[in-house]
């Protein structure tokens, strides 16, 4: 057979997670333009929206300012070694970041450094980092969380989004500011977002059709006549600056009076699978996960699919307690246990459904543990390119 | 539509070993070589000679094409299918279905057999995918232990 025309190579190359594109570029003289290239980049991330995201970032639950000097990066099949991002690059976050979002192959991480509080969106393969400077007003109080989602799903446009306190109202109203990095300025958005009264768990937003989910926490702190009483889902459009609030089941909102009960909503349906997109619920009590799905967006219908004891399901670990849960696209539950990770899949789709599998060992014992899917692509920082920095760069550690 | 203009009820294709197959228009749709042709011919039945695709290849090409038209297949069914059509071809298959794909100008179902192959290669080494795509390397060995090392961690 003679060898393949190049525009058949490119477009098989263009399938590959970026890792396995910077093994290859020692193939040729061809291959090895593909990391370069920036029609090629653009048309990787292309393909990889249409693909799961095969690693997951690892870092202690702390606050935003402090990651305990961790970071790790793991396979969700362990076999799989062809996506990934190079050691120095860990060690950088591990040294001074703390992931806060991610995004189609792009993280936002906020620096850890003393010397200088600032995001970052990163993208983790091809090392580049852009600068996103806090606005201004925000900084009276450093130490404090910043509500920021990163999005970007265009072909190179990504938008931050940040919601604050107003200066003039310190109630349940937040402001809603937008960074694209294609003006690289903030905005304000028009169109307050409304909390409610309990406090929202803004580091796992849910976007789902250009809308954020936030569920509130489940503490007991309102009487039975408050419209609070119950935990809810609070909604905020982007395009129209309206909020919405969304009920949770009524069977999960039974005995959230255990301390132990944690509530967390998480994007539902895989992508390129026939499973439609909608969001789902996973609630967490006396370590027994039960899982529900929005069917009915409107009208708050919900389906419970799951009901899953984690001392029935045979780990090796004796009286395993959960330190951190996440549902990874779209249809596999992910959980972390004092030493270990696991998966369970959800759905048809996925080649674990209903089993469990262990996923890696993390080195976070003791402490609770946030995961960020990740998938591997070559995609450009987001706007002006020049602005972005290399890792390995000396302007970068004159940045820092 | 061009089919419905010259009302063309069967299309006959006949692959480079000879062997010949009779379809319905809309399963050539995706075949934009194919369609061209019968675009520019205004006959009833026409029959369209493919030098470059052997039957056994282009038998399976069109039951993919018959699968992914058909509206009575749930996108589940269309799903599995995919997946078991990829999983019984051994690494030739998948590039000569390729190269099949690409002179037949088949945009989707290209991109679908690429997909496979870049799955298949993604954990092998640099020799193997020099091995699989025929590929000679035109780096100097210097160029080439340097590269290597630049990209050392994608290695690992």
């Amino acid at each position: 057979m003679a060898s393949l025309p190049h525009d058949v190579l490119f477009e098989i190359s263009s399938w590959l997670p970026a890792k396995a594109i910077y093994k290859f570029s020692s193939t040729s003289k061809f291959f090895s333009n593909f990391p370069r290239d920036k029609y090629f980049a653009l048309k990787q991330t292309q393909n990889s929206l249409s693909k799961i995201d095969t690693c997951l970032f690892f870092q202690p639950d702390l606050t935003q300012r402090y990651n305990n000097n961790i970071a790790e990066l793991h396979h969700l099949s362990g076999e799989d070694h062809s996506s990934g991002v190079s050691k120095v690059f860990i060690n950088f976050l591990a040294n001074s970041a703390k992931i806060l979002s991610s995004s189609n192959g792009l993280i936002l991480f906020r620096s850890t450094s003393d010397n200088k509080d600032q995001l970052f969106i990163s993208n983790p393969a091809t090392q580049t980092l852009l600068p996103i400077p806090i606005p201004d007003q925000l900084y009276t109080s450093v130490d404090a969380d910043l509500k920021v989602v990163l999005q970007c799903d265009g072909q190179d446009n990504c938008m931050v989004f940040l919601f604050h306190d107003k200066e003039e109202d310190w109630c349940s109203n937040l402001e809603c500011k937008v960074y694209a990095t294609k003006e690289g300025v903030w905005k304000k958005k028009e169109g307050s977002f409304f909390t409610g009264s309990r406090n929202l768990k803004f580091d796992m937003p849910v976007i789902h059709n250009g809308v954020v989910h936030y569920i509130s926490d489940c503490f007991p702190y309102f009487t039975k006549d408050s419209p609070y009483y119950r935990p809810y889902i609070m909604a905020y459009n982007f395009e129209n600056g309206i909020t919405t609030m969304l009920n949770v089941p009524k069977e999960a909102r039974r005995g959230l009076h255990d301390i132990s009960c944690d509530m967390r909503i998480f994007k539902w349906g895989k992508v390129n699978s026939s499973m439609d997109q909608s969001i789902c619920l996973v609630r967490l009590r006396k370590c027994v996960f039960t899982i529900w799905v929005l069917t009915k967006y409107e009208s708050s219908v919900w389906k419970k699919i799951l009901k899953l004891r984690v001392k029935a399901l045979g780990l090796i670990e004796k009286d395993p307690m959960v330190k951190g849960f996440s549902v990874m696209n779209g249809d596999l539950l992910v959980f972390a246990t004092n030493k270990k990770v696991y998966g369970y899949g959800l759905s048809f789709s996925n080649e674990n459904y209903m089993r469990i599998e262990e996923i890696c060992e993390h080195g976070c014992d003791g402490s609770m543990v946030s995961f960020t899917s990740y998938s591997n692509t070559l995609r450009p920082c987001g706007g002006d390119d020049a602005k972005a920095l290399l890792l390995t760069s000396t302007s970068f550690n004159e940045e820092l | 539509m061009a089919a419905e203009k010259s009302s063309i009820k069967i299309i006959t294709l006949i692959a480079a070993d000879g062997s010949v197959f009779e379809v319905e228009p809309n399963i050539v749709k995706e075949m934009k070589t194919v369609q061209s042709y019968i675009d520019e011919l205004d006959q009833n039945t026409v029959s369209i000679p493919l030098p470059n695709v052997f039957g056994n290849d282009l038998a399976m090409i069109i039951e993919y094409c018959k699968k992914h038209a058909s509206e009575e297949e749930t996108k589940e069914a269309k799903e599995e299918f995919d997946f078991e059509f990829v999983k019984r071809m051994k690494s030739d298959d998948k590039l000569r279905l390729l190269q099949a794909a690409s002179y037949l100008n088949m945009e989707s179902f290209l991109q679908f057999m690429a997909k496979a192959i870049a799955a298949e290669i993604e954990n092998q080494s640099v020799e193997f995918v020099r091995d699989y795509f025929q590929i000679e390397s035109d780096f100097t060995p210097e160029e080439e232990a340097e590269l290597r090392k630049e990209n050392e961690w994608a290695f690992k």
